[in-house]
């Protein structure tokens, strides 16, 4: 990326007609708080010289003299007062309308990540490379909205600077001069150090990462027990501290960088004062007034200031300009498989994988390999297997999460591309391990809407899964808020109540395909007996996919799918895999075998 | 951002001292080199109102070039060595400010490492840590508190000087400033109290504003559904909703704001021609006192505007201070807590013959459920014990006491017949060995995680037998760097990632080597598939032959080699027998989770 141009006055423009879109009365805004902000630091230029003006030729009548005063003092105070009111009401009036500007581009990112392929959001390195987009976008004072505050605050620098430059320029051109080589001596140190800080940034961010795994591991109340229980406390204070040294080590050596190019612009102002003192002291020598030369010394001070900030503002707007242009990437990337035009089908689904090949972006490893199998029409299929098979993976290729690398999928016949995305979705009701409730009402939880719901409808799902009674405790019921961090009276479920609201989730969905990922891992042994024992009801007429660890839920499973490492290993009933005598009867013999020895003793 | 004035109580004295006191503790050098950076600003500040004067006087009097050439010497080298000193300064205190903030950090992070367990489970000190860690990461709270302190140095230092300039006129150009100030203040104080409850109003809205946000952003499971069950346009309109009501709420306040900055700009400008008439008329007219020159003109009038930039500094300053030191409430709270008392002092000697819960009872601390109620059991030496018991029956409280992670709200933990905090905390740690449902590994090596020793002080022949046990000995040959590996891509990215089968098995393999006399397994096997799972129960029986174990499983086969079974119901013990005696009894709990799973497998 460091050799790399990228096109700023692209992005500004588009930042600027991203503005105009949605508030185009911000652009006389602009004007307006140019002309006043503009003007403003001029008051304070004149009112010394017009005043010493007065005191230097201070002649015989006094009264006069007073009368003079307070009539420039009292004019500075009507005008720059009412200057000085206004830059700072319409300054904050519109500084609100700036940060909506950054709020709506956070509403688009946030749909964007939630309706993208979901493949994207499992890989480690497109959420990397768009990591500066979120940042550009999270605060008030960097990104979009820092460069847009900075595009609103710099017309009215730039008015400044002209009126005070022509004034200097016209009379001493070289008091000018001295001022512009100080601030091109200053930029390019600023440069050349910011280029030997970004050349450190790879270091850094790696002495960073290593010292923010300390940070974050002490931090974390989940290594309590661990920590105590197995004393590495003492190994991770004395590696943190390392870090730490070898993070302050970088910061040294970018310091030192600085401060020795520091002493480079130390020369280039002093250069600038001398000059500036030399030639106004000269100029009173040879008759300048004193009135000129304070108004003079003082312009070349405001001139100084206003030069350095405008150009920090420059590279501050080059900077972010970056992050934003990784914004506009993100926003215009096509991340969305829209797919075909095919709507749900309304029947009961058989899917087909037909030479499925698996791997998942940026990986080398096949999960599956011309994989081939069928879950037919209205069939429960148990998937079983061992650790790291690929029967979530499974899952995710079947729900169009992900999609095969080769081979494809059909449902019905039909292959899974023709369909439109949206549409495929609601083909299927998932319960996916792990998944928590989030902060909305039990019934939105459900429904996962919040308009059209049916309560009666879910209701009745709540009642099936068995969580009936929980929510008639509420006095809202279906309107009870889950969680605190909302609502301090929101309600926390516990982890098996929360997997059954899950099923719930799906039940409510009444697609045509119903699949559980291990949604008894967490449950007691009554519980899970519950669960399966109502899995019939759930499923009733659809077709079914079951992933589990445990055995047991096979037995009420039309077909059983074993897969090893491999890919599908062994595929039939119950009974017939057991007659096989493979993987699956060893796997169920062992599992079972303390069962079956009591059952049988 | 101008808050409440009212300060200079004790309490925040007090928490200033503190902050400081764990500066000073950190780094000495960061708080001297602070002190003399305020230093030298305030007299850069006095230098610039005062060296001109000497120059206009010469211009306007003799115009010697001698003395011009030296006066203006004079002002432009003491420019260039205050930019110097400014910069070396700069330099020096962004590295020590980096350290210290590092070092502030890390003085948390082992402080969480030290404190009682118990708080680490108890949502309000977890957001409380959140609360800690967002004002010293993103609020800078430390760092601004100090660099405000110092600031408040420099700028009184500044504002004593520019008095005592300013009164060599007499008093009536010192009045005219501090009067103006006086408004200044009165202004921002009206705005500061409507500040602070603007603020209390919209920081809840904001909060759930950054929940619903952060969905979007979330990396967790929710993405699946998300998609699956099309949530995104009513987690969007939450946000949008959000959006618009703190977006209207800011509108008011920002105008309220630019009125309240505009009328002291206002008041500044009335400041300035009051000083510059004032002033004025006192070179026109020796009327009001001694008549003076065009130079000390300059001086005053310069005087006079420094100073009551100061004083905004310097109320800035004070609030800045202030609103840190709130920031830093959640900081110092948890600062304060008190670090486990290594309670006991009796040395554990010889194994762990048995261990005995005496009537104990046990609520989570601020809560007033019993998890546990008057349990009463004992457990011998050598005897493997399953705890069994439906969800939230206490099965994994009651290792977390036997751990001394908690205390027993009342009542007794006897291991061999002392009461377990009787002993001292080091030699008592070292005969248990758990593997806790939510076990956790560190980036460093294999080896380092499965023993907590450098690699020369590890006998490896000892470590590869474990590994075999837990059936790890395939993987780890299987990579290059082999126990040396380092776990997890958190630390460095060359690090490796293992299943969460794998990782347990990790876990059980540092239990083992811990080579305790008591192991316990909370759910130890949850993430294996039949095989591994099957595997380790088998290898652990061989393993922990001679020890004492305790097993939690929800797999009910698990139980069927244990000596006795705990039966946990309500927080209470319902039975404690053996397997065979227990599915003799019919009706009880066991009988029926156990007939629950083992129905399933009957057929076969």
């Amino acid at each position: 990326m460091e050799t790399k141009k990228y096109p700023l006055s692209k992005t500004l423009k588009r930042m600027l007609a991203n503005a105009w879109i949605e508030n185009k009365k911000l652009f006389g805004r602009v004007v307006l708080y140019m002309i006043i902000a503009g003007i403003y630091p001029f008051f304070a230029v004149v009112l010394p010289k017009l005043l010493i003006g007065v005191l230097e030729t201070n002649g015989d009548n006094v009264e006069d003299s007073i009368k003079q005063v307070v009539m420039i003092v009292g004019g500075f105070f009507i005008l720059a007062g009412s200057f000085g009111f206004l830059q700072a009401y319409i300054h904050d009036a519109d500084y609100n309308k700036i940060s909506r500007l950054r709020l709506n581009c956070l509403n688009v990112t946030f749909t964007k990540l939630l309706t993208m392929d979901y493949k994207y959001r499992e890989d480690a390195q497109f959420l990397d490379q768009y990591n500066l987009a979120f940042e550009s976008t999270s605060s008030n004072d960097n990104g979009v909205e820092g460069i847009y505050h900075k595009l609103y605050d710099m017309p009215a620098g730039v008015v400044s600077i002209l009126i005070l430059a022509l004034l200097i320029g016209w009379k001493n051109p070289l008091i000018l001069l001295g001022i512009l080589l100080n601030i091109v001596v200053g930029l390019l140190v600023e440069k050349t150090a910011n280029g030997y800080q970004y050349s450190m940034r790879e270091e850094e961010g790696k002495a960073h990462r290593r010292k923010d795994y300390y940070y974050k591991t002490t931090y974390d109340f989940a290594y309590g027990k661990d920590l105590r229980l197995f004393g590495f406390e003492k190994r991770i204070i004395d590696n943190y501290n390392f870090e730490i040294s070898q993070y302050v080590k970088i910061t040294r050596l970018v310091q030192n960088k600085q401060l020795r190019l520091g002493v480079l612009s130390l020369l280039a102002a002093l250069v600038s004062d001398a000059l500036t003192y030399g030639l106004l002291i000269v100029g009173v020598i040879r008759g300048m007034s004193i009135a000129d030369f304070s108004m003079y010394l003082s312009a070349v001070i405001t001139l100084t200031t206003l030069l350095i900030t405008f150009s920090k503002d420059v590279a501050f707007v080059y900077k972010e300009g970056l992050y934003v242009e990784d914004f506009y990437r993100f926003i215009d990337a096509d991340l969305g498989t829209k797919g075909g035009d095919r709507e749900a089908l309304a029947e009961t689904l058989e899917v087909e994988f037909r030479n499925v090949t698996f791997r998942y972006p940026g990986t080398e490893k096949d999960i599956f390999k011309n994989l081939n199998f069928t879950i037919h029409k209205g069939e429960k299929l148990a998937i079983v297997g061992i650790n790291g098979a690929g029967k979530s993976t499974l899952v995710k290729l079947m729900t169009g999460l992900f999609e095969p690398t080769e081979g494809e999928i059909l449902i019905n016949g039909i292959p899974q591309k023709e369909f439109d995305k949206q549409e495929y979705f609601k083909m299927f009701s998932v319960v996916f391990q792990d998944v928590k409730p989030i902060a909305f009402t039990i019934g939105e939880n459900v429904s996962c809407a919040s308009d059209d719901i049916q309560t009666a409808q879910i209701l009745n799902c709540l009642e099936r899964v068995g969580l009936g009674d929980k929510v008639k405790s509420f006095d809202k019921g279906l309107d009870q808020m889950m969680l605190k961090i909302i609502d301090e009276n929101g309600t926390q479920f516990s982890g098996g109540e929360s997997q059954k609201l899950m099923i719930a989730r799906a039940l409510y969905k009444d697609a045509n395909m119903v699949i559980l990922d291990e949604p008894t891992a967490a449950l007691d042994a009554l519980a899970e007996a519950e669960i399966y024992k109502d899995f019939d009801d759930l499923v009733a007429g659809k077709t079914s996919v079951y992933i589990s660890h445990r055995l047991s839920s096979t037995k009420f499973c039309d077909k059983i799918a074993l897969f090893d490492g491999n890919g599908l290993a062994e595929y039939g009933n119950h009974d017939e895999l057991m007659e096989l005598r493979g993987e699956y009867y060893h796997m169920f013999s062992v599992q079972g075998k303390y069962y079956k020895e009591e059952s049988l003793g | 951002m101008y808050v409440s004035m009212r300060q200079g109580n004790n309490k925040e004295v007090k928490k200033i001292k503190k902050v400081f006191a764990l500066a000073w503790g950190i780094s000495p050098l960061y708080i001297i080199l602070l002190i003399m950076n305020s230093l030298i600003g305030a007299m850069q500040i006095v230098a610039n109102v005062v060296l001109p004067k000497y120059l206009i006087d010469e211009l306007v009097t003799s115009r010697n070039t001698g003395s011009l050439l030296y006066i203006g010497g004079a002002i432009v080298l003491s420019n260039l060595i205050f930019s110097f000193l400014g910069k070396l300064m700069t330099r020096n205190l962004a590295i020590q400010n980096r350290y210290m903030n590092e070092k502030m950090n890390q003085a948390l992070g082992i402080k969480i490492m030290n404190v009682d367990y118990s708080y680490l489970e108890n949502p309000y000190y977890l957001d409380l840590k959140e609360r800690a860690a967002f004002a010293c990461t993103n609020q800078s709270a430390v760092y601004n508190l100090i660099n405000n302190s110092a600031d408040l140095l420099k700028s009184l230092v500044t504002l004593f000087s520019m008095v005592a300039v300013m009164l060599t006129l007499g008093p009536v150009l010192f009045l005219v400033s501090a009067v103006t100030i006086i408004l200044t203040v009165v202004v921002l104080t009206s705005f500061s109290s409507y500040q602070v409850r603007f603020f209390e109003k919209i920081i809840p809205v904001n909060r759930k504003y950054g929940y619903y946000l952060g969905l979007g952003y979330s990396e967790d499971e929710i993405q699946k559904d998300a998609r699956l069950y099309g949530m995104e346009p009513m987690l969007l309109s939450r946000v949008v909703n959000y959006t618009n009501e703190f977006m209207g709420e800011f509108n008011k306040y920002y105008k309220k704001q630019g009125k309240i900055r505009g009328a002291v700009n206002i008041i500044a400008n009335l400041q300035a021609a009051l000083t510059y008439g004032y002033v004025g008329i006192r070179v026109v007219t020796k009327q009001f006192g001694k008549q003076i020159g065009l130079g000390s003109f300059m001086m005053y009038v310069n005087a006079s505007i420094q100073f009551t930039a100061t004083f905004r500094t310097l109320t800035d300053n004070i609030v800045g201070t202030k609103q840190m030191l709130d920031y830093l409430d959640p900081f110092l709270e948890l600062m304060d807590l008190p670090e486990v008392k290594q309670e006991g002092d009796i040395p554990f000697e010889g194994d762990i013959e048995s261990v005995c819960f005496e009537h104990v009872t046990f609520c989570y601390p601020g809560s007033e459920k019993e998890v546990l109620s008057d349990l009463s059991f004992q457990i011998n030496k050598g005897e493997k014990i399953s705890i069994v018991g439906l969800n939230g029956a206490g099965k994994t409280t009651l290792i977390k006491l036997i751990c001394r992670l908690y205390h027993p709200t009342s009542g007794k933990i006897l291991i061999n017949g002392k009461d377990i905090f009787d002993y001292d905390y080091d030699s008592y740690i070292k005969n248990i060995a758990a593997v806790f449902q939510d076990y956790k590994l560190f980036a460093f090596s294999l080896l380092e995680n499965i023993t907590s020793k450098d690699k020369e002080r590890v006998d490896k022949g000892e470590v590869n037998e474990i590994v075999k046990e837990v059936g790890l000995e395939e993987k780890i040959e299987e990579l290059p760097n082999g126990l040396d590996s380092l776990y997890g891509k958190a630390y460095d990215v060359n690090g490796i990632e293992l299943s969460g089968g794998q990782s347990q098995k990790v876990a059980i393999a540092r239990a083992l080597y811990k080579n305790a006399s008591m192991v316990i397994m909370d759910e130890p096997t949850s993430a294996l598939d039949p095989l591994a799972e099957a595997d380790i129960y088998h290898n652990f029986n061989n393993m922990v032959s001679n020890k004492t174990a305790i097993y939690i499983s929800h797999r009910m086969s698990s139980s069927v080699f244990c000596d006795r079974i705990l039966v946990l119901d309500g927080g209470s013990v319902s039975d404690f027998d053996s397997h065979e005696n227990l599915m003799k009894k019919g009706e009880s709990l066991y009988c029926k989770l156990f007939k629950a799973q083992a129905e399933n497998y009957s057929e076969a």
